[in-house]
């Protein structure tokens, strides 16, 4: 796969990630917990304790990751603008590391499931995996070459 | 690559949201407040999986919808109470479970709690137990209160724990929740008195004129 076609993918995916959060945050300021797919659970998840980090809603930090990393895709898709390429894997870790406390909850304390908050979790993980591509692609054939 | 990549993934990402938020804004969720969905006639059919304080010979049946972790619920327990001293013989009380879980993270566990208790024959203790120490574990995730209160009501602990996990502790309170949602209840308490939905009474005084009137005892003005 060429370096932009990671980055269309990874980009793609951020905006799934993206309108998943979005969802879950307008669900959860009309006080309305979402319907369930798949899994039993989600109002226990969306209403529980868990489901606010400093009393902020987790949807709202989802939306504030995944605008990042639009952002951060953009950024390299834009010529590599900041030399984005090295804060990728960094920056995806944060969501990936995130998506595996929340899974936890979810699997471990609450024992129940939502299914956008796993949507969310594979996002991550998809942005985690495209942002090594990224990365290791940089160090071999760049995007462009260094000036 | 065009030059305003920037302009164009904004332009997505602003779509994206306004989609999101319509999506999530639809009207597909739980539960119906157009109060023209809410039944008010219905008949119940109490079975023996139901809670019911008094005798199956009562001429008035009192089907109260509540959540333990709700305020109004709780001030309406020792009125219930005194409401039903007064017709030990004509009044049954029915519990069902309508746990608000969006607004109240430990509803269901206390329901489940309620059943769990059930199972080993102490519903209405662990009931009383429930509700009169409500702003004790009202919001609190863990189950310590709740076996704290099973171990004083005498049952066994160890049973107690394991039901509370049980499938059919949480079938039973998921399933009272989806009949309450069916009626297109929306808050609690909702009383039904012998099948009919009456306004919430605010005293005992309110409470006995009903049950007077459905015993055909003229009411004393």
């Amino acid at each position: 796969m060429s370096n932009k076609a990671i980055a269309i993918l990874f980009l793609i995916v951020a905006f799934v990630g993206f309108m998943d959060a979005t969802y879950l945050a307008a669900s959860h300021f009309r006080g309305i917990p979402p319907p369930c797919l798949l899994t039993d659970g989600c109002d226990t998840v969306t209403s529980s304790a868990y489901s606010k980090i400093i009393g902020i809603p987790v949807p709202m930090l989802g939306i504030i990751y995944y605008l990042g990393m639009l952002v951060l895709g953009l950024g390299y898709i834009d010529k590599n603008r900041f030399n984005v390429a090295k804060a990728i894997p960094w920056a995806t870790a944060i969501g990936l590391v995130a998506s595996i406390w929340f899974v936890y909850v979810q699997a471990v304390i609450l024992d129940a499931f939502c299914t956008y908050c796993l949507l969310s979790a594979g996002t991550s993980t998809i942005l985690f995996l495209l942002g090594i591509q990224i990365f290791i692609k940089e160090k071999v054939t760049p995007l462009l070459p260094n000036t | 690559m065009p030059k305003n990549i920037w302009g164009i993934g904004l332009a997505v990402i602003l779509v994206g949201a306004i989609g999101a938020m319509w999506f999530a804004g639809r009207d597909n969720a739980l539960p119906s407040t157009d109060p023209n969905d809410v039944k008010n006639d219905v008949s119940f059919e109490i079975t023996t999986d139901d809670h019911v304080k008094g005798l199956p010979t009562a001429k008035v049946t009192l089907v109260e919808f509540a959540d333990f972790q709700c305020p109004a619920c709780q001030a309406y327990h020792p009125l219930l109470n005194e409401v039903f001293a007064q017709y030990p013989n004509d009044l049954r009380i029915v519990y069902r479970h309508f746990p608000l879980k969006t607004i109240h993270t430990t509803a269901v566990a206390a329901a489940r709690a309620s059943e769990a208790a059930n199972l080993q024959g102490k519903f209405w203790e662990m009931h009383a137990k429930l509700f009169e120490n409500q702003t004790a574990w009202a919001g609190k995730l863990t189950n310590s209160f709740f076996e704290k209160y099973a171990e004083e009501l005498g049952l066994d602990v160890l049973k107690f724990k394991a039901d509370l996990d049980s499938d059919l502790v949480k079938d039973k309170v998921e399933n009272s929740y989806k009949d309450a949602v069916a009626l297109g209840l929306s808050g609690t308490p909702t009383f039904y008195l012998n099948g009919k939905k009456i306004v919430n009474p605010r005293s005992v005084a309110e409470f006995t004129t009903l049950i007077n009137t459905e015993l055909g005892i003229p009411n004393v003005e």
